[in-house]
Parts: structure tokens; C-alpha cells; sequence
């Protein structure tokens, strides 16, 4: 095969996010690549926060430091939303990503912030999940 | 590159899903990973039935196994099977996609064991009516290996 991977990119989160409770309950994260995972502070739907695994040798780490606000901390995420319903619609229309900056410096963006919203315009949460891959690149 | 990868992901489909016939009418895949292409029945618009693979030892094969149903009555729904799933509309010019929301689920098999064979993907306009995107759409799938809950 012709060799086309002139963007070299690696995985470094995958999974699924569920609410187990229903909507507006729990979140829970199901793949590799994060620690931990909550609600925004004052945001009982639609806003999650990510938290990366802790670098480690040949293992995931925090997104590499960039300046604030970060145009480039050398991370692509993709989500989509799990359907539901029959057929499986998303109510989701709006979905955004934010990296979040470490206090402590050098650290870099450890977490990832994502952010739904329906329609009309309201934050809100996907009954049956999203799924998400984080890739760092070079 | 130092060496990240972390998250194994591989994927196993990847192609276009475009209406020769226009809106409406019979989609066809073009690409890898996917042996067949249907609406469901009762639904002529936006919902499309991609039949993966059948699985050989080192090719793209059924999504693993989970717990059924991955389809409604109700959530919570089982965080399996390990697929991710990537949908972007071809956009119409001037760079309009009139697309609502995406959304996938996977579909089990009636035989035990096989796992989900069916991704199904729902695709929306304003009001979240399902419509078919004029210049179709594209996707990937991935399969992740590995992982547990994260609370």
C-alpha cells in the first residue's frame, strides 16, 4: 500500500460516555485514556469534563503546553452522539470542545471539556451517550 | 513522535454513503468494510442500515458482542459495543449541510454469539426529522481495544 500518513496522529483517548442513571444523572466513562470524568461545576447537563491519564512514559499524558487561550495544543477530538429513539435520532445539534490549562506549569492542558446543546439552543445530554476519540498530533 | 498511543483504535470501515438517484432513493457505500446498504423499512429518509464485514481473523468482522438490546426501549444503555463512529456530511455549495443531528447505534445480531453486525446511522434536519444530505455523507468507524469504566 501506498504510504499516505504524511500526519502522523496517535490515539490517546477512546471510549464511550454514558449516563447510567439517565439524563442528567452520573456520567460514566467506558474506553482507555482518561481518569476521571465530571460535570462542569454548575452545569447539570451537557457539560463534561475529561480528565487525561496522568503521562507516563509511552503512555497518554497531558496535551503539550500551549499558550491561553490555545489555538494548537496539538489535539483533535471527534465525538458523536449515540442515537435513541426509533429510529436512533440525537437530540443533539451543537457539540463544542475546550482544552482545559493545568495550574501548575508545564503541565499543559490535561483536561478536555466538551459541551452539547440541543435545539432550540439548551444544554443538554444524549440519553443513550457519545463515543470520543482523542488524537494527539504532530 | 514519541510514542502516545495509548488508546489502541483501529478502523474498520471507512468510505462514502452517497444517492445516485438523488434523495431518497437506494444509498450506495463506496469504500471498505461494509458488505451491504438498506434503509429500514418505514423509514425512506436519513436512516441507513450498514452491514459490516463478515469477520475473517485479521479483517474488519462484527462488533463485539454486548448486551442487547443496544437499541431503545430505554437508557442506560450498555457502554459496548467498542466502536466509534465518525459521520460528516458532504457538504452542498455554497458550504451548507442543513444537518440537524447524527446520530449511530449498533444493531445486534438474532444470532447468539455474533455480536453487533449493523451500524445504524440517523441523520437529522431542522426539527430533527431525518433527510438525506444531497452530496451524502462520509464515515469511519473504529474499533477500540480495551478499556473499563471510569467512574
Amino acid at each position: 500500500m501506498t504510504d499516505y500518513a504524511v500526519t502522523p496522529f496517535q490515539p490517546i483517548v477512546q471510549g464511550v460516555v454514558t449516563f447510567p442513571n439517565g439524563v442528567g444523572g452520573t456520567v460514566e466513562f467506558t474506553g482507555e485514556g482518561v481518569s476521571a470524568i465530571s460535570r462542569a461545576v454548575g452545569f447539570p447537563v451537557g457539560a463534561y469534563v475529561l480528565d487525561l491519564d496522568v503521562g507516563l512514559p509511552g503512555n497518554a499524558g497531558a496535551v503539550p503546553p500551549g499558550v491561553s487561550p490555545l489555538s494548537d495544543p496539538n489535539v483533535r477530538t471527534m465525538i458523536t452522539v449515540r442515537g435513541s429513539g426509533v429510529p436512533a435520532i440525537s437530540n443533539i445539534a451543537t457539540i463544542a470542545v475546550l482544552y482545559l490549562l493545568s495550574p501548575t506549569p508545564g503541565v499543559g492542558a490535561n483536561q478536555v471539556l466538551v459541551v452539547m446543546q440541543t435545539f432550540p439552543i439548551a444544554l443538554d445530554d444524549p440519553p443513550a451517550g457519545f463515543e470520543i476519540i482523542v488524537w494527539v498530533v504532530q | 513522535m514519541p510514542d502516545y498511543a495509548s488508546a489502541p483504535i483501529q478502523p474498520i470501515v471507512e468510505g462514502f454513503v452517497t444517492f445516485p438517484g438523488g434523495a431518497g432513493t437506494q444509498p450506495v457505500f463506496d469504500g471498505k468494510g461494509v458488505s451491504a446498504i438498506t434503509r429500514p423499512v418505514g423509514f425512506p429518509l436519513g436512516v441507513y442500515l450498514l452491514t459490516l464485514d463478515v469477520g475473517l481473523p485479521g479483517n474488519a468482522g462484527a462488533v463485539p458482542f454486548a448486551q442487547s438490546p443496544l437499541e431503545p426501549p430505554a437508557p442506560p444503555f450498555p457502554p459496548d459495543p467498542d466502536v466509534r463512529t465518525m459521520v460528516t456530511p458532504i457538504t452542498v455549495f455554497p458550504a451548507v449541510a442543513f444537518v440537524q443531528s447524527i446520530g449511530v447505534s449498533y444493531i445486534p445480531s438474532a444470532l447468539s454469539g455474533v455480536g453487533a453486525p449493523q451500524i445504524e446511522i440517523v441523520i437529522t434536519e431542522a426539527v430533527f426529522l431525518p433527510f438525506d444530505p444531497a452530496n451524502g455523507f462520509q464515515v469511519v468507524a473504529w474499533r477500540g481495544l480495551g478499556g473499563g469504566p471510569v467512574p
